[in-house]
């Protein structure tokens, strides 16, 4: 039989890690079957590049990713303390949107409760992922994006307490968000296809579905705050605290689902991505910018978060309308210029530039419900388009939020 | 023959039966033999093959030796004492399993399913 040269295995091996195969144990193993499948075609007369690429070319796209991650969750499926500790978690904040609404004492300091436990389980989360994924790239990265949401969460609840040094962890949060978020769309955007395999880029891909059901739930108890609130004639702050968290989340999120592109891209069009990638990092900076609080200025605050929303839309608009295989593209990308409307008619009506009916838009209830309506059925419509759905969780949670 | 879909379930026996007659095995190895034996007719791919190796590994029915072979780790995978007790029984499972099904299978006398 004929043996490969080292070089060959080499090109091999590297063809797995592209492929995202960080596992060595079970990398060693696939190599070792894949030169096997070669040998064995080389035997049959076909040199080493032929019988590479025929065997490359049986295997599915995704495919040893998806082992892997198969892999991975029957190794670690036996006990997760993530899913016990989100359990908890949620359990807290249904007991305080109970208590709350039946004016019960005690419910500031569950929902305090339930944002500790909101922490404790980001932190179980990454901990988790890193020894998921142990041998994966980016536990620094993880580590990092996880403190400073924690230091931001942090914050909200010091400000709430009336603690000293709340706004200095919400500061702190945000920037290192601004920078770290940035600097890792440029190391994703330069890896060439190495990075397939990094822990950021599987924790994301793994999740994806958890992070919006977190984000629609934090929307769902917002509206449950608002609407009793209402309802009761108290007033409706807290509500406002989850559309809040709903939107940082979700915008980091849609931020984040740039990375898959950047890991996958072939480099086939530079402009394209060098623009994606100065657009969604302008876009998310400004979309932080709010999220450090009332110290900044209110015309800034105001510009920031609708241009950032803007561009997300137009992001959005451009992929639809222009890169898309979706059989919806063709509906999808006129709903995104719809959408891209609307950040522009909110920041009208906050800046006073319109009067009359468009003027009181955000405080007429009756077009916040139809229009809630509206993107719940888009979103229930649309559900198997990742991006769109992505958009729509933003525009809801953005929505929702009267005062910007 | 389209043997994916029927053979999904009956993976983790085959793997069990194959290393109970062998002794060991890699999973080069695992997946010629079944194709041996099958005429051709069953392929285990690598996603359908290497995942349920690493749940009988983390089910401790497996234990796993290394070597190097042409510049290469190759793993090898041996039942243990408990692999070989569920190797038993989940052939004999899978071997009464198929009697029921070929009964039920059987088409009835007049059948137009009758070959």
């Amino acid at each position: 039989m004929r043996s490969l040269t080292k070089a060959q295995i080499d090109q091999i091996k590297e063809d797995l890690e592209v492929q995202g195969i960080s596992f060595s144990p079970l990398k060693e193993e696939l190599l070792d079957h894949i030169v096997c499948d070669i040998e064995l075609k080389m035997d049959e007369g076909l040199d080493f590049d032929t019988a590479w690429s025929s065997v490359h070319d049986q295997i599915p796209d995704n495919h040893f990713k998806n082992i892997q991650k198969e892999t991975m969750q029957l190794l670690n499926k036996k006990f997760n303390p993530v899913q016990i500790s989100g359990v908890i978690s949620g359990c807290l904040l249904a007991t305080a949107t109970i208590f709350k609404i039946l004016h019960l004492p005690g419910a500031g300091l569950l929902l305090l409760t339930f944002l500790v436990g909101a922490c404790i389980t980001l932190a179980a989360g990454s901990t988790r992922s890193i020894y998921v994924y142990r041998e994966a790239k980016g536990r620094g990265a993880i580590i990092l994006a996880t403190l400073l949401i924690i230091a931001f969460i942090a914050g909200l609840c010091f400000k709430v307490l009336h603690l000293p040094g709340a706004s200095a962890l919400m500061v702190a949060g945000v920037l290192g968000l601004s920078i770290l978020f940035p600097l890792l769309s440029i190391y994703f955007y330069k890896s060439k296809q190495k990075l397939r395999g990094h822990l950021l880029i599987c924790l994301i891909e793994d999740n994806q579905r958890i992070i919006e059901r977190v984000a629609l739930t934090l929307i769902g108890f917002g509206l449950v705050f608002n609407y009793s609130s209402v309802l009761l004639g108290a007033d409706s702050f807290v509500g406002v605290i989850f559309f809040i968290f709903a939107c940082i989340l979700t915008g980091l999120y849609v931020y984040s689902l740039t990375w898959g592109y950047f890991v996958n891209r072939d480099g086939s069009n530079q402009s394209r991505d060098l623009l994606l990638l100065v657009a969604s990092s302008v876009a998310l900076v400004l979309f932080l910018i709010p999220a450090v609080g009332f110290n900044i200025n209110f015309l800034l605050r105001q510009y920031a978060a609708f241009s950032a929303l803007v561009i997300f839309d137009l992001i959005v608009l451009a992929y639809y309308s222009r890169f898309s295989d979706s059989v919806n593209k063709k509906i999808l990308a006129p709903l995104a210029s719809f959408l891209t409307f609307y950040p522009v008619i909110r920041l009208g009506i906050k800046l006073q530039w319109f009067e009359g009916f468009l003027g009181g838009l955000t405080t007429n209830n009756t077009f916040i419900i139809s229009f809630l309506i509206f993107l719940i059925a888009l979103l229930i419509g649309f559900r198997k388009e990742g991006l769109f759905r992505a958009l729509i969780i933003l525009t809801i949670a953005s929505h929702m939020i009267p005062t910007l | 023959m389209k043997s994916k879909e029927y053979i999904k379930g009956t993976i983790k026996t085959i793997v069990l039966k194959l290393l109970s007659e062998s002794g060991r095995m890699y999973g080069y190895e695992i997946s010629q033999r079944v194709k041996e034996l099958s005429s051709g007719e069953l392929e285990l791919t690598y996603g359908a093959l290497y995942p349920i190796l690493y749940k009988l590994e983390s089910e401790k029915l497996l234990v796993t030796t290394s070597e190097i072979v042409d510049g290469r780790v190759r793993k090898y995978y041996t039942l243990t004492s408990s692999g070989n007790e569920t190797a038993k029984t989940k052939v004999a499972e899978l071997d009464r399993f198929m009697e029921v099904l070929r009964h039920v299978m059987a088409p009835a006398p007049g059948s137009s399913l009758q070959v």
